[in-house]
């Protein structure tokens, strides 16, 4: 099966694909993406639940790892910590090098707007814009001009396979080109990291691969350092490494 | 592209941009109409000093209504007459009498007697009659509109007013004063006659003065030289008569109240149908949040939207305005839209949405950008 590259013309053909474990990154590159002992616990009523138990995490640039494990393992919480969408109780968290514990909440805003992508499991696009505005969003919160930024988008849509539907609206997509265009308006800032919840979890098994070669086409053609939460044991082979989590322990 | 979001967000929720939007149109007619009726009726408080052709009004000192005169004596006319700068000058006689009516009533009139050869008084616009109708024997004008309250006279009619016989020999229209006596204009012999005003006495002297002539100086020059005498611009009247209402009525706010009455069910509504939208698309602005968008960004989009209702609202309402205003606009109750109260009601309108704004710009501050997450 052919999908189309990001950011080439050439079609990246399945089985060209590297190999989903094993591969090591050189020593010397630091990590775009660091924990150390982080922890995080939540109320149930009067009773504390930990959920996350002093995680040490780290990915480094063109990486693409797997967060899996059973439900309430703290795989969702773990990467909305790695997003800066939680703050840690415990432990530390490093971005591109930036010490990211003591941010103020616009800095938080910052760094998710310039250094990370999301794609949510329920694609969360905006209703009331076209596939095309949807994708250009990001970039008109980064500054560009309305009109570069839907050129941009439109460049992006149609490497994803969607430039006859930039018009559309989101209720106008199948759930496959959701997720496709969810997938542009996370990496069209070009961010270093890209974070995703279960991105093939609200897909058939055909759109799931797709996504997935997209995904992984993606973080090997732009160097970004992906974190995917998932427990679809159909899309493992595309990992680079995976981690598993139990009880908020990641387990060898 | 924030304003591209927030047009588009507002767009496609047509239920409650409606439901925005009649708050808004609402605001906007409630406020042009009350002000407009105000405006209208705070007019004919001075109408008789607007319409009168004189410059500069003359009367005791301390007048402060032009339907409520005190005699002063006519032969200070002469001394205005000398005046430098003064063209030309008139004594009128502004007092009530009564009319009998066919149906063997009485109806209070203001008898406001003029010079029949000049124009300066004249605040009528005749529309049947002959132009020298106040030169006719026993010549009176009679307003239309006045109808309902005189018994619909009748041109050439003979009645009595304070038991002397006159003839209705004109008719305007619109020519209606603040207070609800008709206004009845003939000579000012004549109407010392109607209201058992001694002849040496007059109520007001109009002047008109030179093209040339500083208005201010003409008053102080006149002021000067006659003690007891208060001369002022017709502009500086007419606001005092306006004033006169106003503080002694409590009518501003009375329909100040009822503006902001409006403004307020505006606001209500502005505010519920943005509030309402904020809670329909908590995940949107949960992923906006999630992806970078600043509090200030998502307050811009708030505002766009609040302002797109706005605009559209303020549109819409000020031809409904317009619509309602040809349709209910009368010299009893004259509704008087001008451009600055258009522009007032546009600004206060806008004002109200921005503030609008601030409940479902609180909620968004709570929104957790985690809920993104959440399937």
């Amino acid at each position: 099966m052919e999908v189309p590259s990001l950011f080439t013309d050439q079609p990246l053909a399945t089985a060209q694909l590297s190999p989903p474990f094993g591969i090591a990154m050189p020593a010397a590159v630091p990590p775009v993406l660091r924990t150390e002992g982080v922890w995080k616990g939540f109320f149930s009523g009067s009773q504390r639940r930990e959920v996350l138990r002093g995680i040490d995490f780290q990915i480094r640039p063109g990486e693409l790892v797997f967060l899996s494990g059973p439900s309430g393992s703290g795989k969702s919480t773990l990467l909305a910590i790695l997003g800066c969408l939680l703050t840690p109780d415990r432990g530390r968290l490093w971005i591109n090098g930036r010490d990211a514990d003591r941010l103020t909440i616009a800095e938080r805003a910052e760094i998710r707007r310039r250094d990370i992508g999301f794609v949510f499991q329920r694609f969360q696009l905006i209703q009331g814009l076209s596939a095309l505005d949807n994708v250009a969003l990001p970039l008109g919160l980064l500054g560009h001009s309305p009109s570069d930024a839907r050129r941009r988008a439109a460049d992006l849509l149609t490497q994803l396979g969607l430039g006859d539907h930039c018009q559309l609206r989101p209720t106008q997509l199948s759930p496959g080109q959701c997720q496709r265009v969810a997938l542009g308006r996370a990496v069209i800032a070009k961010p270093s990291i890209l974070l995703a919840d279960e991105p093939t979890a609200a897909l058939d098994a055909v759109n799931g691969r797709e996504i997935m070669n997209l995904l992984r086409d993606c973080v090997k053609r732009t160097n970004v350092a992906a974190v995917i939460v998932t427990h679809d044991p159909r899309i493992e082979a595309f990992a680079d490494r995976i981690c598993r989590l139990e009880d908020g322990i990641i387990v060898p | 592209m924030l304003w591209r979001l927030a047009i588009h967000t507002l767009l496609r929720d047509r239920g409650k941009l409606i439901a925005g939007l009649v708050g808004v149109i609402f605001a906007v007619v409630l406020v042009n109409l009350q002000g407009g009726l105000y405006l209208g009726l705070i007019g004919k408080a001075s109408l008789l000093v607007d319409r009168s052709h004189a410059n500069v009004w003359i009367g005791e000192s301390g007048m402060h209504n032009v339907d409520f005169a005190h005699p002063i004596p006519t032969r200070w006319l002469h001394r205005v007459r000398s005046v430098p700068g003064v063209a030309e000058a008139e004594a009128i006689v502004v007092a009530v009498s009564e009319m009998s009516l066919p149906s063997h009533g009485y109806e209070g009139v203001m008898v406001i007697g003029v010079n029949p050869l000049s124009r300066l008084g004249h605040a009528f616009t005749l529309r049947e009659g002959s132009p020298t109708a106040l030169q006719e024997p026993h010549g009176v004008i009679v307003d239309a509109c006045d109808d309902d309250k005189l018994d619909a006279p009748r041109l050439g009619e003979l009645r009595e007013v304070g038991g002397q016989k006159v003839r209705i020999t004109g008719r305007s229209h619109g020519t209606m004063g603040f207070l609800v006596t008709p206004y009845l204009f003939t000579s000012r012999q004549r109407a010392y006659a109607l209201t058992q005003t001694p002849p040496d006495m007059c109520s007001y002297i109009l002047v008109r003065t030179d093209r040339a002539a500083n208005v201010s100086a003409v008053c102080d020059e006149i002021n000067r030289r006659i003690p007891g005498a208060m001369a002022v611009s017709a502009d500086r009247f007419a606001d005092i008569s306006v004033r006169y209402w106003m503080q002694r009525t409590g009518l501003g706010i009375s329909f100040g109240a009822a503006t902001l009455l409006g403004l307020l069910v505006g606001l209500v509504m502005v505010g519920q149908t943005l509030y309402a939208m904020v809670l329909d698309r908590l995940q949107e602005y949960a992923t906006l949040k999630a992806i970078g968008a600043t509090e200030r960004e998502l307050l811009t989009v708030l505002l766009g939207q609040s302002l797109g209702i706005a605009a559209i609202g303020v549109a819409i309402g000020l031809l409904v305005t317009g619509i309602l205003q040809r349709a209910l606009d009368s010299p009893r109750a004259p509704i008087t839209i001008s451009p600055a109260l258009m522009l007032t009601s546009a600004s206060l309108v806008l004002l109200m949405c921005i503030i609008a704004v601030l409940l479902p710009y609180l909620r968004i501050r709570d929104i957790d950008p985690q809920i993104a997450m959440q399937a």
